[in-house]
Order: C-alpha cells, then structure tokens, then sequence
C-alpha cells in the first residue's frame, strides 16, 4: 500500500480535489483543473481516474442530490480520505527531497 | 453559481439539450462501452447518467448563455466523443475503421490529383462538359415544366377539367349555367370548382392616364380559394360580387400590377381603375409570388364574373344566362388530397347529364399552367435536347473512362506493387472510386458554373413561340441534386468500366513494368475513341440537319417579300367606335398612309399575315363541266394596296387597284382574286380571269375572276395556303378589326413613330396593337427551330471537343509508346513524312470505324428528328457527308500535334532511352 505512487495526472485530481473541498464531483474537478493548471482534459480522464483513486481507497464518493441543471441526472460528491492525502504528501515529499539544494527548481520560481 | 430555479427561468431550455441530444449521448456512450468494467479495467464505471449529468450542467452553465443552443449541443457531443477511451474511439467499430480508410484514400487521391495537373483538369473539364450541358436542359425543363405554379398553394392537388366532343375538334367550352351546374352538382373527391375568362383588355389608371393594355381575367366565384392564393391586401371576391344578377364594380389587381402601375399607393384599397368608361373599386392585392394561373403570360388584374359586360364591351348584358354563350374555356379544380384525378374523372363522366354535358367526353389533367399545346411543344422539344445531352454525356462518360484507363496505365507499377503486397482488389477500386468522387465533386462544381453561365447566356430568348422568353431560370435544389447525380453517376460509370483493366494487372508483371505496354488495354481504349467518334458524329449530324431544317425554312419562297413592310392591327371598336365609323377609318386611312412620306404603299386584310385565324368559304365555278365539282377555299377581305404593300406577284389579271374599292357607296361588284393553286383547280386550261365562281353558302349570284397571284405561305411559313381567294374589302362585309402592311424604304421604327402620329391626329383612343415589322413576324414563327439548331450546334461543338480531346490523347501516349520504334525506323532511313502518315493512319482507321458506326446510328435517330425537318430528309446526304467530313477534319488536327512530334524524335536518344 504504502509502495503504492501516484501517477502525474492522479496527483492533479487529488490536488484538485482537496482544494475544492466538500462538493466536487467530475465537472468541478475538471474546472479546478482547467483554470489551475491550464490543462483541458476530457471529463472522460477525469471520472476515469476518480475511479482508480477510489479503488486504490484514496477516495470515497457518495450520492449526492441532483439538481435541474442537470436534467435530474446522478450526481456524486467525491472525498479525498486520509489515506489519499497521505499518498499525495509522499508523492510531494519525495519531489522535494529530489530538488532540495536546487536554488533553480525552488518553489516560485517558474521558468516559462 | 446562481440558483437553479432563476437558471430554468432565465434560459429557454428546459428541454436543453433535447430528447435527440440525450438518446445520441447514451447510444454513443453505451456502444463505446462506457460503462463496461472491462473496457475500462477496474470495477463498474461511473455511471453514463453521472457522465451525461455533467455535460449537460456545463453546457447549460458556460455554453449555452454565450454560445446559443446549437453550439452547445455540438460543444456536448464534441465532449462526450473527447471522453471516450481513445482505444475504442478509433479501432472499436469496423464502421470507425471503414471510415478512417475512405479518408485516408480521400488525402491520397487529393495528392496524386494535383501531382497531375493535366489528368485532372481534363477529366473536370470533361466532365463538366456533359454535365454542365445536361444541367442546363433540364434546368430548362425544370423551369417550363416541372416547378410548380408559384403562389398556389399545394398545386399538385389542381386539376383542369375539359370536356370533348365527336364534332369539334379540340377541347369545349363551357356556358355559365354549365359552370354553375358543377359548383352545384357535389363530385365526391372533389373540393371545389373555379373557372376563368382569360382577356387582354385595356385599363386606365385613372380617368385621364393613358391606357394600357394589360393581362386580365374574368373569375367565377371561390377562384381565389380554389388556387389557395393569400391576398397581401385587402380581400378576394366575395359570394356577392359574383353574383351574376347585379354587376359589382370591384378588381383584384396583382402585386406585380399595384407596384408598376399604382406606384406601390399604400391607399391602393381606396382607389379605382377604369375599363371601357367604368370604374372598378380595387379591394384586393395579391401576395407577390402569385402570377396567375397561366406560365405562359402574368395576369395582372381579376374581375368577378358578374362584370364581364362591363369589362368586355361587346358582351350582352345577359350572357351570363345564355345557355349557349360557352365563354368559359377553362375549368379548374381542386381534388381532395388522396383522390386520384382519374377517379374524379370518373365521377364527373357519371354525372354529365346533370352537367348538361351529356354528349361530351369529360376528361381531368392535373397541374394547371400550360395549354396542353403548348405542353406537347415544350415537352417535345424537350425530348429531342434531352436525347441530345444524352448522348453528350454518354460521350463524356467514353472520354473519362479513356482518360482513367490512361491513368492506371500510369499508375501500374504502383498497383502491381500494392497488388504484390497484399490489397485486395475492394482495396485498390476504393482508392479509384475515392478519386472519382473527387473529380466529380470538381466536375459538378464547374459544370454548375457552366450552367449558371448558360443560364445568363440564354436570358431573355425566346424558345417557343407563344411561350415566355426564357427568364431567371432558377438553379433550385432540384437542379443541384440533379447535377450531383449526373457528375457522380457518369465518373463512377466511367471508373466501373476500368476495373476489368486493374484485375489485369497481374502482381507477376511487376518485373516487367517498364517493359513497354501490354496490348489489351489499349484495345479497349482504341474502341472507345471509335465509340466517341461515332457519337459525335451523331451529335453534329443531328446539328446539321437542324441547322439545314432552319435554312430551307428561311430561304423559303413565301409568295410575298416581308422586307420593308411593317405591321399593325387596328380594333375601333374597343375606342367606342360603331361599325360604321370604322368603315370610313379603314378606308381614308389607306390614303393617308399612301401620303405619309416614304411610303411606297399601304393596305390592310382582315385576317392578318401569319395569324392563326382562318376563314373557309365553299366555291364552285360557273360553267360546271361538272369536273371541278364544290371545294373549299380559305377566304380573306383586302383592300387595295395590300397585293402591292405584301409584294404579292400577279400572275394574271389585276387586283383591287381601284380607287372605287374605296368608295363606300359602290354597289357589290362581286370581283374576287383567286390565287394560283384555287384558278388551277377551277380553270385548269389557264384562262381563269375574266371567268365567274360561285360561292352558293354566301349568295346565288356569281363572282368574277379580275385576277390570279401567285400562291403564298400567308398563314404559317411552314405550308402554303392551299386555294385562297380575297374579296375586296367592302363586298358585303364588315371587319371590327383591320391588319395594315405598309411597304416603305424608311427605317421600321420611323415609319411606325409616324403611323401612331397619324393615328393619334385620327382619334386619340385608338391604340395601334400589335405594331412589328413583316420580317420580325416571319422571324418569329421560326423561333422554335433556331432555338432548336442553336443548341443543337453547341452541343455539336462541344461533342467534337471531346471527341478531339479523346483522340488527341490516344495518339500521344501511342507515340510515347513507340518512341523506340520510330527511333529505329528514322535510323534506318524513313523520313519524317513516313512516320507522321504511319500515325495518322492508325487514328484514321479508328475515325473511319466511328464514323460509319455513327451514320448508322445518325440515319436511325434522324427518324425521331423527322418530324422536325422541313424540306430535307432525315437522311438528307448533304448534312451527313458535310458533318463527317468537319468530323475527320477536326480529327486530323487533333492528330496532327502529336504525329509531328514523332517525326522531331531524335534517333540516338530514342534507341538509349531504354
């Protein structure tokens, strides 16, 4: 379990999905994405990978009321649990031992 | 985000973004196994229904405001498709896989087209040849025939209604009261019933405008309904106006009729035109699109049935209740949708007796808008062009199929390699059948230019007589499908016939590739440049005879000279004149025209030059030997100075030269003019002036002979008149109408200007009617027949420039074949003239086999022309021996580039080329 690595594109969703918080689900994961990231991805990747970090039990998901908007479709909020946040801490932690006494790669500084 | 309940008020859809968007969503979704674990990997997916949930929110929420609703029904279908695992969307279905090879073919095509320019403008222009000519024939007869009637709303439901009978010829008439029995008798199957009284009368817009004439008619009650046609202003005919026991004073007037004489008044409801001293209220305008029930002529105003005295002036006041005024020739109905026109026919034969029309044959034709005279001619020449493009487009489909095969011949290292390598024969026809709908989607668009271009050409002629001039011809929805159908079905007919050539290519021949050609290919191509000679052989002969037809008809010896002579009708009683006053104006105005200045003279007839109008009489000599028994003669009234304005050859005798034929107080002198054909008949011994006929239907006492002309076409270009006789004007009868012929050396135009001034000075009402020039007259009957020729001569042209292009290919890539060949023979001492002959024998002998092929077939289509011809067989040998000889000529000349360059063919550079 502990083995286990988070892949570029789950650690997008996780991030995502702590940031936004109680209340995200496919289409604000892909907005927070979008507007944070840059990236435009398919709403496809993205409940694709919500699926895999809930199999790997990072994530948990439960129903959630649907509204007009819609059309009364299903609707899910998606939770990162303890254990996903935990996944992600390792995943960063292990980028920033690799660039540590690397003044270019420090955060903030982007090169573009 | 704001709350949903102000969202759904605030944008239209609640049924965003539709039922349709929603089903395409989940069939997409579900066939792309979406939901299937295995496609995936891992457990069940995130339901479709998530899925769909969250496009639609976001293109409800970000789309939909700013982009409208199709764009987000698109921006949700371009999502779901992004959404689709990539593996799946593109391998997953052999219809994704089948179409992924038509593109990828479609781009390969594309290349190999434009890396050869030459091939590809050729077959384009080849193509758009055929299809751009048989585009332009049938967007003609789409325009004269097929479009439906504008304005009248589902005109397929219409129907006109005739009646026959054993003793007349053509088509009855029917009376008011037989009118009316049909609106009362009820026809199952058939909604309603409408009849009208075509008129050219003449309408002032106010009192003291000048009249015009215009195009009118005289409506029965539920015309308007009947047709469906909406009014733009005002209101149809109510039940009472066409009441026939009080007349209504009201007008229905065209919208066409309000903006070009009534300046487009917005008051137009309140104003009034006047006919014949009456004034009619207009209560009506009609929507623009509606032009009258006639293709042929725009009707401009109607009238209800119960004004046609005051609207006709020679009417009774009571007509419409004479049972035998059969006024009304045309009877038109609506059927109920669904009920054919035969079973109504059915049922109003079943009813004639209550119709009144118990004699008669009753028959239903549907569409209105054409007389069926004028549909038989419009039909027929119809036929006759479409046989024409016919053939042009089998000749183009011959040149495409050459310049393909000449393609793959090209291309064969390339086949045998794909061939070798494993493609099957399906896979290499789709890489052909992919550039063949290149080249026809190229072809159309060409050929609909070439259409278009035509089109504008031809705007403004006249192709039949008494038919419109041919004017914005629309190039509507039907014409483009017509044409696509024609350029893709032609290219792909052309690319079939080539695919016995590619089974040929065997894989073994790959080795062999450079090795020269293989003979059978080039059979088939040699066949098919014989084949395009005989067509257009075919082609120009057809021409010709058309072109040789219009010849005979304009250099024909009509019996009178139409140079010089101008003409014009005169009607006095539509200005208020009585009878005998016109007798007076007829008369002096034969001796004021004399005087006018340029005038050589100047006459008038009853029954005009080339009218359709004809007038029989019963004639009988005298002495009756009893050999030359009772015959009918056509009759005609003249005055004097008509046989001299006509330029009328006097064989014999004199004519009504006298001065007393102008004399109103004369008594009947009984003097007739007899032309040549009727004094054979009666006086074969040639000594018929001075002699007496008899006309027993007219009065006992006899006629003598004064004189004999010469036979003429009086009544139409195409035949002589027969017997004829001419009365002097005055011998007894009275004409309401006169048509003048002045003969005269000044310009037409000048001499009419100071006609309609005389005619002015006389009586101000008087419309001179129908003013022309004699030649313009006899120029106008032939209007159908040059139409004919002119078309005919551009198609020919067109056949020998494919035809020419066919062989002129065929030769060139002959002499690239034989490069080494004529190396080797100019080496070994032939001149350049031996090499040139060599080849021009080789392309002559295939012109010769397309030639006789195409006189046969010429002298078996020259049958269908027959009836067309005048004065020249159908196998008139002038017209075949011209046309192939332009044909082997022009052949020649295609051959002629190519054969030179095989004579320039350097030895040495030849012999090492290999």
């Amino acid at each position: 379990m502990a083995s286990e690595s988070v892949g570029d594109f789950e650690q997008l969703v996780l991030l995502s999905a702590i940031r936004i918080g109680p209340g995200a689900y496919g289409m604000t994961v892909r907005r927070e994405i979008r507007e944070r990231a840059g990236r435009d991805v398919s709403l496809g990747a993205v409940y694709r990978t919500l699926q895999r970090l809930e199999d790997k039990g990072w994530m948990t998901s439960r129903p959630a009321e649907t509204t007009e908007e819609r059309n009364h479709r299903a609707k899910r909020f998606y939770r990162v649990e303890p254990s996903g946040e935990n996944a992600l801490r390792r995943a960063l932690a292990t980028l920033d031992r690799l660039r540590v006494d690397l003044p270019q790669l420090e955060p903030g500084k982007v090169h573009l | 985000m704001t709350s949903p309940e102000t969202d759904r008020d605030k944008l239209p859809g609640k049924a965003f973004p539709g039922q349709f968007i929603e089903w395409v969503l989940l069939r997409l979704l579900n066939r792309f196994e979406w939901g299937n674990p295995e496609a995936i990997g891992g457990r069940p997916a995130a339901s479709t229904d998530e899925l769909i949930g969250d496009l639609i929110e976001e293109a409800r929420v970000e789309v939909l405001p700013n982009h409208g609703r199709t764009l987000a029904q698109v921006w949700i279908l371009k999502e779901a498709i992004r959404s689709l695992p990539h593996r799946r969307r593109v391998r997953g279905r052999r219809w994704v896989g089948w179409l992924e090879r038509q593109v990828a073919d479609l781009r390969y095509s594309l290349r190999a087209l434009t890396k050869h320019p030459r091939f590809t403008l050729t077959a384009i222009f080849t193509l758009a040849i055929g299809t751009g000519a048989t585009t332009t024939v049938f967007s003609l007869a789409n325009w004269a025939l097929l479009r439906p009637l504008p304005g009248v709303e589902s005109p397929d439901e219409l129907i006109k209604v005739r009646a026959f009978s054993e003793t007349r010829e053509g088509a009855l008439p029917f009376s008011y009261p037989i009118v009316r029995k049909f609106f009362e008798e009820e026809i199952a199957g058939l909604e309603s019933v409408t009849a009208y009284l075509p008129a050219a009368i003449e309408v002032q817009t106010s009192e003291i405008s000048a009249p015009a004439q215009i195009q009118a008619q005289i409506v029965t009650p539920g015309f308007f309904k009947t047709l469906g046609v909406q009014m733009q202003r005002g209101r149809a005919f109510s039940p009472e106006e066409a009441d026939q026991d009080a007349v209504h004073y009201v007008a229905v007037v065209s919208h066409s009729y309000w903006r070009d004489h009534l300046d487009t008044d917005p008051d137009v409801l309140g104003r009034s035109i006047t006919v014949s001293g009456s004034r009619f209220q207009v209560v009506g305008v009609t929507q623009p699109e509606f032009e009258g029930t006639e293709r042929t002529s725009e009707t401009q105003i109607w009238f209800p049935v119960s004004a046609v005295s005051k609207v006709l002036s020679r009417v009774p006041p009571n007509i419409l209740r004479m049972d035998q005024a059969f006024i009304f020739a045309d009877l038109i109905g609506r059927i109920v949708p669904g009920v054919s026109g035969d079973e109504v026919a059915g049922r109003l034969q079943a009813s004639a007796p209550e119709l009144d029309l118990l004699e008669a044959r009753v028959t239903v034709s549907p569409g209105v808008g054409l007389s069926p005279g004028l549909q038989e001619r419009v039909s027929g020449m119809l036929v006759v062009l479409s046989g024409l493009v016919a053939l042009l487009l089998l000749l183009t489909m011959a040149n495409l199929t050459n310049l393909v095969l000449s393609r793959l011949s090209g291309r064969r290292a390339e086949t045998v390699l794909r061939k070798a390598l494993g493609a099957s024969p399906g896979r290499l026809l789709s890489g052909l059948m992919s550039e063949a709908y290149l080249l026809s989607a190229g072809g159309v668009v060409v050929a609909l230019f070439a259409t278009w271009l035509a089109l504008q050409a031809l705007d403004g002629s006249q192709w039949i007589q008494w038919f419109p001039a041919i004017e914005g011809v629309p190039v509507d929805r039907r014409v483009l499908i017509f044409s696509l159908l024609t350029g893709v079905g032609v290219t792909l007919g052309a690319t079939f016939m080539t695919t016995g050539a590619l089974q040929r290519f065997a894989p073994a021949g790959v080795l062999r590739v450079t090795a020269g050609r293989s003979g059978s290919g080039r059979l088939m191509r040699k066949g098919l440049v014989s084949f395009q000679v005989a067509l257009s052989l075919s082609i120009l002969i057809a021409a010709g005879l058309l072109v040789r037809s219009l010849d005979q008809l304009s250099e024909l010896d009509l019996g009178f000279v139409p140079e010089g002579v101008v003409a014009f009708s005169l009607s006095p009683g539509t200005a208020g004149m009585q009878a005998a006053q016109a007798d007076i104006l007829f008369r002096e105005l034969i001796v004021e025209l004399d005087e006018l200045p340029g005038v050589a003279s100047a006459g008038f007839s009853w029954l005009g030059p080339l009218e359709l109008r004809q007038f029989f009489e019963e004639v009988t000599p005298t002495d009756g030997t009893g050999e030359a028994e009772m015959l009918t003669a056509q009759a005609n009234m003249i005055s004097p100075g008509f046989v001299e304005a006509m330029g009328m050859r006097v064989i014999a005798g004199r004519t009504f030269t006298d001065e007393e034929y102008l004399d109103s107080v004369r008594p009947d002198r009984g003097d007739v003019v007899i032309n040549r054909t009727l004094a054979e008949i009666l006086y074969p011994n040639g000594d018929a002036v001075g002699r007496e006929l008899r006309m027993p239907n007219r009065t006992e006492s006899a006629f003598k002979i004064i004189g004999v002309v010469e036979d003429t076409r009086f009544g139409s270009v195409r035949e002589p008149t027969g017997a004829y006789l001419f009365d002097p004007f005055g011998n007894g009868y009275r004409t309401s109408t006169a048509t003048y012929v002045v003969r005269s050396t000044e310009d037409p135009e000048v001499m009419l200007s100071r006609i309609r001034e005389l005619i002015r000075t006389r009586n101000p009402e008087l419309t001179v009617l129908g003013a022309t020039t004699l030649s313009a007259q006899v120029q106008g009957t032939l209007v159908e027949e040059r139409m004919m020729a002119r078309l005919a001569s551009i198609f020919a042209a067109l056949a020998m420039i494919l035809a020419a292009v066919g062989l002129y290919g065929l030769i060139s890539e002959a002499v690239q074949a034989r490069v080494r060949e004529f190396g080797v023979r100019t080496a070994l001492g032939a001149q350049p003239y031996q090499v040139i002959s060599l080849i021009l024998r080789e392309g002559l002998v295939l012109v010769m086999i397309g030639s006789v092929i195409g006189m046969v077939t010429a002298s078996q289509m020259g049958r269908l022309l027959e009836s067309r011809l005048f004065g020249i067989g159908a196998t008139d040998p002038v017209t075949f021996v011209t046309a192939a000889g332009v044909l082997c000529a022009v052949a020649v000349l295609a051959m002629l580039g190519p054969a030179l360059r095989s004579s320039k063919i350097d030895p040495a550079g030849a012999l090492r080329s290999d």
